[in-house]
């Protein structure tokens, strides 16, 4: 049921704000849904673009592609709602998938995983370090590269590459696999 | 299955909400006094939804069926309004039950080109997919991918026959929401059955707001107060854009949510008053069963409405059609089963 306009993505150019709006707003949206819920995500994208718009002056489109500028701008302000991140996750814990039963095309793409896994999964990323969540959410849900992730949040590729690791370690954790410590030697 | 793998699965994909990109723009402007700061003059983001909101392609429209009996025909050709009126009063008698089931295919022409270069094709994908809510607001959903199928057959052939395809994200002929289907993989086997199930209470979309159950069974049973309560779940303060959005809201009512008999009967009224829906006559829907099909704009794209095929002798709601646009992935939904029924929910097995 949910079209959106057909269009070009703008040409890594801010000066047509309008399309840039157009053309990133669903998947700005679908992410900060995915981290924050519904709710506190309209707030979130709507300062996320403002506060684009108010910094253009300052993006360099030799450092970064607009897209990868706009995840690093939300995911900063993602941070401010650190304790709505971590409730959204221990209700995933309680509610089963966080999303109003999805259709369409996200149902083809949502695979409803093994329910007992759900509880344990959530909550270490609930506990992952911030910086971990960041490069691991950036990854797995907006799909960035590790240079687009070293871009948008100011960090070294080395600093992606070993968060990530780190982050992953701690998951296969908790799933039941090997020791965190030790899954860094492998 | 990698952690990441898990890690998308978890977060699922959430439905996008078409209002949202309304309603966060409403947001903006409060927040800067109204213009868009990018907005010069008076032009610029509202433009898209004046032009859906205005135009209708007649072409489209000129089917709706006459007033008069024919002559020596013991069957009355039912005006537009009248089949919906009927439809109105057939869901006010529909029978209740213990939980509240929709039962349907969604299918999908992807847009995005598979294969090698010089032999290409499209894929259509579909999943079926179920939902239940017990009287007491309880909810599972099930869930199950069916085969996909190449539709070039000829293409694929030529390209190796492949029986999966990892999900790419798109180019730039389709917009990037679109495009990011780089969660999971196409395959021409069917998935297996799976159903969850939501310990607490769910809440349910209705346009912009999240109802409860009680809220969902408290909604208006006057038509016209019924749409008034729908213009207000839609608006959080966007003056002219409502109209767009209400034929689709009203129709979550028919088949998508729990709703009483009696607001059932009040969306199909409040639809055959809107002047903007049109009952384009008799036709049947993807799975051949006859219907009666109504189109409304769509919200984005002028020239194809969308349609809600529904069978006026039972109320149901057959199919929801979103097709025909250009280098969009084109979509149907359609409603297998609707319904209050008394079967316990299960894992989806096949068709």
């Amino acid at each position: 049921m949910t079209t959106t306009p057909v269009e070009r993505p703008p040409d890594q150019s801010l000066d047509d704000f309008s399309a840039v709006f157009d053309a990133y707003f669903s998947e700005i949206h679908r992410y900060v849904v995915q981290r924050l819920g519904p709710g506190p995500a309209e707030d979130v994208v709507a300062e996320a673009f403002l506060t684009a718009f108010r910094k253009r002056a300052r993006y360099d489109p030799a450092k970064a592609g607009v897209r990868t500028w706009l995840y690093g701008i939300v995911t900063n302000l993602i941070h401010k709602h650190r304790r709505t991140e971590v409730r959204t996750l221990r209700a995933v814990d309680r509610h089963g998938p966080p999303v109003d039963a999805p259709s369409h095309e996200e149902r083809v793409a949502a695979q409803v995983s093994a329910e007992s896994l759900r509880p344990a999964l959530a909550e270490a990323i609930a506990r992952l370090g911030r910086g971990e969540r960041d490069v691991l959410l950036l990854t797995a849900l907006a799909g960035l590269s590790h240079e687009e992730i070293a871009a948008a949040l100011g960090i070294s590729y080395g600093t992606v590459g070993s968060r990530l690791s780190r982050a992953r370690a701690k998951i296969r954790a908790a799933l039941g696999g090997t020791n965190p410590m030790e899954a860094n030697h492998g | 299955m990698d952690e990441l793998t898990k890690v998308r699965e978890l977060y699922g994909r959430p439905d996008d909400d078409p209002f949202a990109k309304t309603r966060v723009q409403a947001r903006m402007r409060a927040a800067t006094r109204r213009r868009l700061p990018w907005q010069a003059g008076v032009a610029g983001l509202a433009t898209a939804a004046a032009v859906a909101a205005a135009v209708f392609v007649p072409g489209l429209t000129t089917s709706a069926p006459e007033l008069s009996p024919s002559p020596g025909n013991s069957t009355i050709a039912l005006s537009g309004h009248s089949i919906l009126l009927a439809a109105a009063a057939r869901a006010e008698a529909a029978p209740e039950g213990a939980y509240w089931h929709v039962k349907r295919l969604n299918t999908i022409r992807w847009a995005k080109p598979y294969g090698k270069k010089g032999d290409t094709y499209q894929l259509e994908s579909s999943s079926i997919t179920e939902d239940w809510i017990s009287e007491e607001g309880r909810a599972w959903t099930g869930y199950k991918n069916l085969a996909t199928r190449p539709l070039d057959e000829e293409a694929w052939r030529r390209d190796g026959s492949p029986t999966e395809w990892k999900a790419e994200r798109g180019d730039s002929s389709i917009s990037p929401s679109e495009g990011r289907m780089d969660h999971g993989a196409f395959s021409t086997s069917p998935g297996e059955g799976h159903l969850g199930s939501f310990q607490d209470k769910k809440k349910f979309r209705f346009s912009g707001e999240q109802l409860t159950l009680e809220e969902i069974k408290a909604l208006p049973t006057d038509p016209e107060a019924l749409k008034n309560r729908t213009l207000e779940a839609l608006h959080v303060g966007v003056e002219r854009s409502a109209d767009d959005h209400l034929p689709m809201a009203l129709a979550s009512l028919l088949y998508e949510l729990p709703t009483a008999p009696e607001v059932r009967g009040a969306a199909y009224r409040a639809l055959a008053a809107l002047p903007f829906v049109k009952v384009e006559g008799h036709t049947k829907d993807p799975q051949g069963r006859p219907g009666v099909a109504i189109a409304f704009p769509s919200l984005y794209d002028q020239s194809t409405p969308n349609r809600l095929i529904i069978d006026p002798d039972t109320s149901m709601v057959l199919a929801f059609l979103n097709a025909g646009v250009p280098d969009k992935n084109n979509s149907t939904e359609v409603v297998l089963e609707s319904g209050w029924t008394d079967s316990e929910p299960a894992a989806p097995s096949a068709e």
